[in-house]
């Protein structure tokens, strides 16, 4: 805990200094950024953006995942399907946040399905070619015993699927979130009238420079927690069983 | 050793009735053209309560067939049948363990024993019931919150037991279940089978290449030969239980199955 926070503290030190040292308006002191951060907080204004733009991720992360474990499962249990779906997950992958984030506005506008889709369509490649592989490590033996005990469909996904790919899963998540947060800040810079992005742009406009790095530090901030608080969280509930066997 | 007069004990293979029916069960895996043929025109009966070995050097399909009466495998020629049904597939009226424990490692014990009941519509509290009943009868009792990585080999191996008991099933079918374990293990887990199938009296088929094993728990001891896999011999165990670890009246049987299984 002491050494992340030495390094953010001398950070602050460093960048205070070259505030000082070049005394220009485009790069404001620490004072400035954290009375504007002081200000975007009390305010009110960041939350009502920030959870705009969560709620945007969590719905296009919802539609990506559901889609990616179908596609997953599909292509680590068939080979043709594999071979199929080969060339689209590569060119998902390829293909950069920038031009889906582009692509959604031009034909769905300012919309929902903009932000939904433009979010999905960049998170599902890595989350999928993620499941893909974890298919391939689902014990045989075990799926032997689900069969024996003629567990369902939905029994299996629940005692031998999902527990087998939960670490892929989770890399797949922290992936598709990394690359879900830029895109959608992309979407919301080009066509959307709330939102971190939204806010950024309008900052970026005024020439608020102490404004775009307060939004920045904020969304880094809730960024860090959801990362370290929520999925570091879900991460040590599921992986319990063998978190209490190493020890 | 006369075969001929050993294969006259091959019981007459009846199809009513109850118990393990398997007539004239054959094999071939084919693998890029190449067809193997691993078990030929296998026929035997396991009649209610009854405890039969299957006993055969590596490769000789004992572990085949009893895929095949578990239900996991239903490419084969021939006919097997539980109480006048015909196997079709698997069912939780046929328990199995095999050599490994094969416990769900993110599931505690008692959600591993659980397993085997969890798709019979029965209320929840019966289900408890059962998994704690079984739990205890294999002396698990205070372990059900475990974690498999926690518990000895031997322990997850009752588990396992416990979980192929839970479903009530009129045949335990064990595929070489204590040939991982320690002797000592070993022998405290083949007593504890014999205590259990004392008291539900199920129909048992153990596959072992252990003889040991085989004549201190079956009532008959059916000898395997390999490539292909063919029934060589069928021998009857009749030492009253609890059949002493030491003892004359194993010699005679063991001797037998040693020179059926060709190793003098």
């Amino acid at each position: 805990m002491g050494l992340p926070i030495t390094f953010l503290a001398l950070l602050t030190l460093g960048w205070e200094m070259m505030a000082r040292h070049l005394a220009n308006p485009l790069v404001p002191d620490v004072a400035e950024v954290g009375a504007e951060l002081v200000d975007i907080f009390v305010s009110g204004v960041f939350f009502s953006h920030m959870t705009i733009t969560l709620g945007r991720v969590t719905l296009g992360f919802l539609v990506a995942f559901a889609v990616s474990l179908a596609l997953g499962i599909v292509m680590g249990r068939n080979r043709y399907a594999r071979q199929f779906f080969e060339p689209a997950i590569l060119i998902g992958l390829t293909v950069p946040g920038l031009v889906w984030a582009l692509l959604c506005v031009i034909w769905f506008g300012i919309s929902l399905t903009t932000s939904t889709l433009a979010v999905a369509l960049s998170l599902s490649p890595p989350l999928a070619l993620s499941i893909a592989q974890g298919i391939k490590t689902v014990n045989a033996d075990l799926q032997e015993i689900t069969a024996v005990y003629r567990l369902s469909i939905l029994s299996r996904l629940r005692f031998l699927l999902l527990p087998t790919l939960t670490p892929f899963l989770l890399n797949g998540i922290r992936i598709g979130l990394s690359m879900g947060w830029k895109v959608i800040v992309l979407v919301e810079i080009f066509g959307l009238s709330s939102g971190v992005g939204y806010r950024l742009n309008a900052e970026y406009s005024a020439m608020n420079v102490a404004g775009v790095l307060a939004w920045t530090i904020g969304f880094a901030g809730v960024m860090a927690l959801l990362e370290y608080g929520v999925i570091g969280g879900i991460e040590r509930y599921v992986t319990r069983w063998r978190r209490v066997a190493t020890v | 050793m006369d075969h001929i007069t050993n294969r006259a004990i091959i019981p007459h293979i009846d199809l009513k009735g109850g118990g393990l029916t398997v007539a004239g069960v054959s094999k071939t895996y084919e693998a890029k053209g190449d067809a193997t043929e691993v078990l030929r025109d296998i026929s035997f009966k396991v009649g209610e309560k009854e405890i039969v070995g299957v006993v055969g050097r590596s490769g000789c399909g004992k572990s085949t067939l009893l895929k095949l009466i578990a239900g996991l495998d239903r490419d084969y020629v021939g006919h097997i049948g539980l109480d006048d049904n015909e196997v079709t597939g698997p069912g939780i009226e046929r328990g199995v363990v095999f050599q490994e424990p094969r416990l769900f490692p993110w599931l505690t014990v008692e959600q591993n024993v659980a397993i085997s009941i969890h798709e019979t519509k029965i209320p929840e509290h019966e289900k408890r019931e059962l998994v704690t009943s079984n739990l205890a009868l294999v002396g698990l009792t205070g372990f059900e919150k475990k974690f498999p990585h926690q518990i000895s080999g031997g322990m997850a191996q009752r588990a396992a037991l416990a979980r192929a008991l839970t479903s009530q099933p009129r045949i335990l079918l064990l595929d070489e279940p204590f040939a991982a374990l320690d002797a000592l293990t070993k022998m405290q887990l083949q007593d504890e089978v014999i205590r259990i199938w004392e008291r539900r009296r199920m129909s048992i088929v153990l596959i072992t290449h252990d003889i040991d094993e085989a004549i201190h728990l079956c009532d008959r001891i059916i000898v395997m030969s390999p490539r292909p896999g063919e029934i060589k011999s069928v021998t009857e165990v009749d030492i009253p239980r609890p059949r002493p670890r030491v003892g004359s009246g194993s010699t005679a049987i063991r001797a037998r199955l040693m020179s059926d299984l060709g190793l003098f």
